[in-house]
């Protein structure tokens, strides 16, 4: 249920494992999702995120949190004395610490990121997989990654002739 | 241990380092090499004497992924916590008049979100381990394996997960990569390949890649602005677009400094002028680089300028040493017309053949040598190098006069010259002929392809091929319509592939694409700046001159080209 409090809209996000969280709606709307919602006056009671459970959406709420822009929410005022670059390059600090969590962690984030159309996140969730794709052999990938080689032996033979640079 | 190509630069450099300005986001950063660390490339000029660097083994090098992490920020000083810590897991319960959010419409993911809401994928984990997500403690600086636990470790959760990403998101990360592994992503596994085919694919090798070095990597928190790189800065990145999937462009790093000019590109390898003007060769797909002799090899017109320390400074260039001294950098973007190889630089016995010094002089020097050695020069005013080919075990020069000789290199040190063409076949009452090109066709031919600019139909371009007959030393005049029978060629810096229409349907038949030429006749060069510069197609059937990407592609060259054809050699 939106509610007014300190002057500020609220918005109820409930995870299906009956976990409920009240969040600014500014913040709320740095998901498009979420924000199409409002906007099409969808949202007058709790918004229930299917297939998000508590702990990653309590993350992804505090990527929000952290993300919301400046002028838009009082909630990080502190922010506004902070020079923009600082604050820019305070961000990437924060994202690159935000990100180092487990395989499993990662994963639900970049899904749910996609799901709730969370650009930023989505960004720095793809950049991490980047990363990992970029930095490790085709044999590690598949292994971190634990993407099932699901290749026929022969098709197998097929990949690794077609892209013999990638395999040496 | 097999190994991704960008792994493999890393290796054979020896060590890594991430440039956040160098077009990749916060947590990105592209791969460069310090030209100071390849061994036989050093900023100062040292006596020229390091064998070519070998391509690299499997077993060479030192592993680097941790050392690159470790160049991670440190952790911040405080983060906000979570706005409500979770509590244990429980049932769904869906409350009476909740609403449930709907994904936004996207075509390309029916499937929407796949992880099952009633199933905890975390239930694997220990409690340990469900807490190393949590920023409000500060973590210790994780390597690769704490960031990924290996597959073996992960439980049953193990086998769904990554291979299971929505099409969507996958063709989002597939979009970010660079094109080795843009090129390696539909390796990992099906799902992957799908995706990579959802995208367009990856083009089929052996088709012509056009490498364009017209733009530097967007500044650290610019990353909108494309800076349009001048002639002579050193560029980093490079596009790569090829032709059958013109609208898609893969990025290519390459080692800092060693891309400035584009002089050529042959069995596989481009072959480019330094920031010191030196040529090197590089293979975009594997990063390895081998040095040909520096510029100062060329005795007979390059002199070293050196400073107080022994490093270069300059060069003094032409037949007379004139007092002016060009700066290191940009010589080498006019100095070369062209290279050619003779074939991949896997042996010592391989040739590369270069026009240079406005097309007057032809040298050449084998795969390691110090040193390049003149073979020919012309004198005459008027009349220069036109184009050079390796054709079935020689190599041939035309002159912009139609001259034609070649030499073999097969026997001696020496190489053996012959004239095979001696007469010119410029027609004075004809429309002049602005530039030359030579063809060696699949099917054994030695073609010319003549462009003229015709000054009667508004300083069109109009062309025509001649097969060079080597046994009876003369031209024979070929139907433009019919001298490629179908195929279709692709000329200009590059030694000129010739594919088949039939094994590539979206390649025109009958048709030749040219980057930017380099022209020196007159007329041409007022002239050009109508039509002749950027990536055309010539349709010898119809006779038309036409952009050979839709878009007109990214920024080309105009006076000197900064694009070339390149093929990948790897079957």
């Amino acid at each position: 249920m939106a509610t007014r409090e300190a002057g500020k809209k609220m918005i109820m996000l409930k995870s299906p494992d009956g976990m409920e969280f009240e969040v600014e709606e500014a913040v709320a709307m740095e998901s498009q999702t979420i924000r199409k919602m409002i906007e099409d006056d969808c949202a007058d009671t709790a918004i229930l995120i299917p297939n998000i459970n508590s702990k990653i959406l309590s993350r992804v709420i505090e990527y929000c949190n952290k993300h919301v822009p400046t002028t838009g929410a009082t909630g990080a005022a502190a922010s506004d004395t902070v020079a923009p670059a600082a604050l820019a390059e305070d961000l990437k600090i924060w994202d690159a610490e935000f990100i180092k969590v487990n395989r499993a962690t990662r994963f639900d984030l970049i899904q749910a990121a996609s799901y709730l159309n969370i650009k930023g996140l989505l960004d720095l969730t793809s950049q991490t997989t980047i990363d990992t794709i970029s930095d490790n052999s085709l044999e590690e990938i598949r292994s971190f990654l634990s993407t099932k080689n699901d290749y026929l032996p022969e098709e197998e033979q097929t990949i690794r002739r077609e892209n013999q640079w990638a395999f040496q | 241990m097999v190994k991704m190509p960008s792994t493999r630069l890393k290796r054979q450099i020896g060590m890594c380092w991430r440039e956040p300005y160098m077009g990749r986001s916060t947590t990105g950063g592209a791969w460069v090499a310090r030209p100071a660390q390849l061994s036989g490339l050093s900023l100062s000029r040292s006596p020229y004497a390091s064998p070519p660097i070998p391509r690299l083994n499997r077993s060479q090098g030192t592993k680097t992924s941790g050392s690159a992490r470790r160049l991670r920020p440190a952790p911040p000083q405080s983060s906000n916590p979570p706005p409500h810590m979770p509590p244990p897991w429980q049932p769904s319960t869906y409350a009476a008049g909740t609403i449930v959010a709907a994904p936004p419409c996207r075509s390309s993911s029916p499937a929407g979100f796949h992880a099952s809401p009633d199933s905890d994928p975390l239930s694997f984990l220990s409690d340990e381990e469900k807490t190393i997500g949590d920023t409000s403690t500060a973590a210790p600086p994780i390597s690769l394996d704490d960031e990924f636990p290996k597959a073996t470790s992960m439980g049953p959760y193990a086998s769904a997960g990554w291979s299971d990403l929505p099409i969507d998101l996958l063709i989002r990360i597939l979009h970010l990569l660079e094109l080795p592994e843009a090129l390696a992503f539909h390796a990992v596994c099906p799902s992957w390949r799908s995706a990579s085919v959802a995208a367009g694919g990856a083009p089929p090798r052996r088709t012509p890649w056009l490498v364009s070095l017209a733009e530097e990597p967007p500044l650290a928190g610019d990353q909108q602005r494309r800076v349009r790189r001048r002639l002579c800065d050193p560029a980093a990145t490079s596009e790569l677009r090829n032709l059958l999937d013109a609208e898609r462009t893969f990025q290519v790093s390459f080692p800092r400094g060693q891309a400035v000019a584009c002089c050529g590109a042959s069995h596989g390898w481009l072959i480019m002028a330094n920031e010191l003007s030196d040529l090197v060769l590089y293979d975009p797909f594997t990063a390895a680089l081998i040095p040909l002799p520096p510029i100062t090899g060329f005795a007979s017109c390059i002199q070293g300028v050196y400073g107080d320390e022994g490093k270069i400074v300059g060069y003094r260039y032409g037949c007379y040493m004139i007092e002016r001294v060009h700066d290191v950098q940009s010589l080498g973007g006019y100095f070369y017309d062209k290279v050619v190889l003779s074939g991949p630089p896997s042996t010592c016995r391989t040739v590369a053949l270069v026009i240079h010094l406005d097309g007057k002089r032809l040298s050449f020097a084998r795969i390691g040598d110090t040193y390049w050695q003149q073979v020919s020069v012309i004198r005459r005013n008027g009349d220069s190098f036109a184009d050079c080919i390796y054709h079935r075990g020689r190599f041939y020069a035309v002159t912009m006069e139609g001259i034609l000789k070649s030499w073999d290199f097969s026997g001696s040190d020496k190489p053996r010259k012959k004239t095979v063409i001696a007469e010119d076949d410029n027609d004075m009452f004809d429309d002049p002929v602005i530039t030359r090109y030579l063809l060696s066709t699949p099917w054994g031919n030695l073609l010319q392809v003549r462009v003229f600019l015709d000054t009667h139909q508004g300083n069109n371009v109009r062309i025509e091929i001649d097969r060079l007959d080597l046994k009876s030393q003369t031209r024979v005049a070929l139907s433009s319509g019919k001298a490629l029978r179908g195929h279709a060629a692709f000329v200009g810096q590059n030694s000129p592939g010739i594919l088949s229409t039939k094994e590539f349907p979206k390649l025109r038949p009958d048709c030749i694409y040219f980057t930017t030429p380099r022209l020196r006749e007159r007329h041409a060069f007022e002239h050009r700046h109508n039509q002749w510069s950027g990536v055309k197609v010539y349709d010898l059937k119809r006779q038309t001159l036409e952009d050979a990407f839709p878009s007109g592609g990214g920024l080309y060259g105009t006076i000197c080209p900064l694009e070339v054809w390149f093929t990948p050699s790897l079957i």
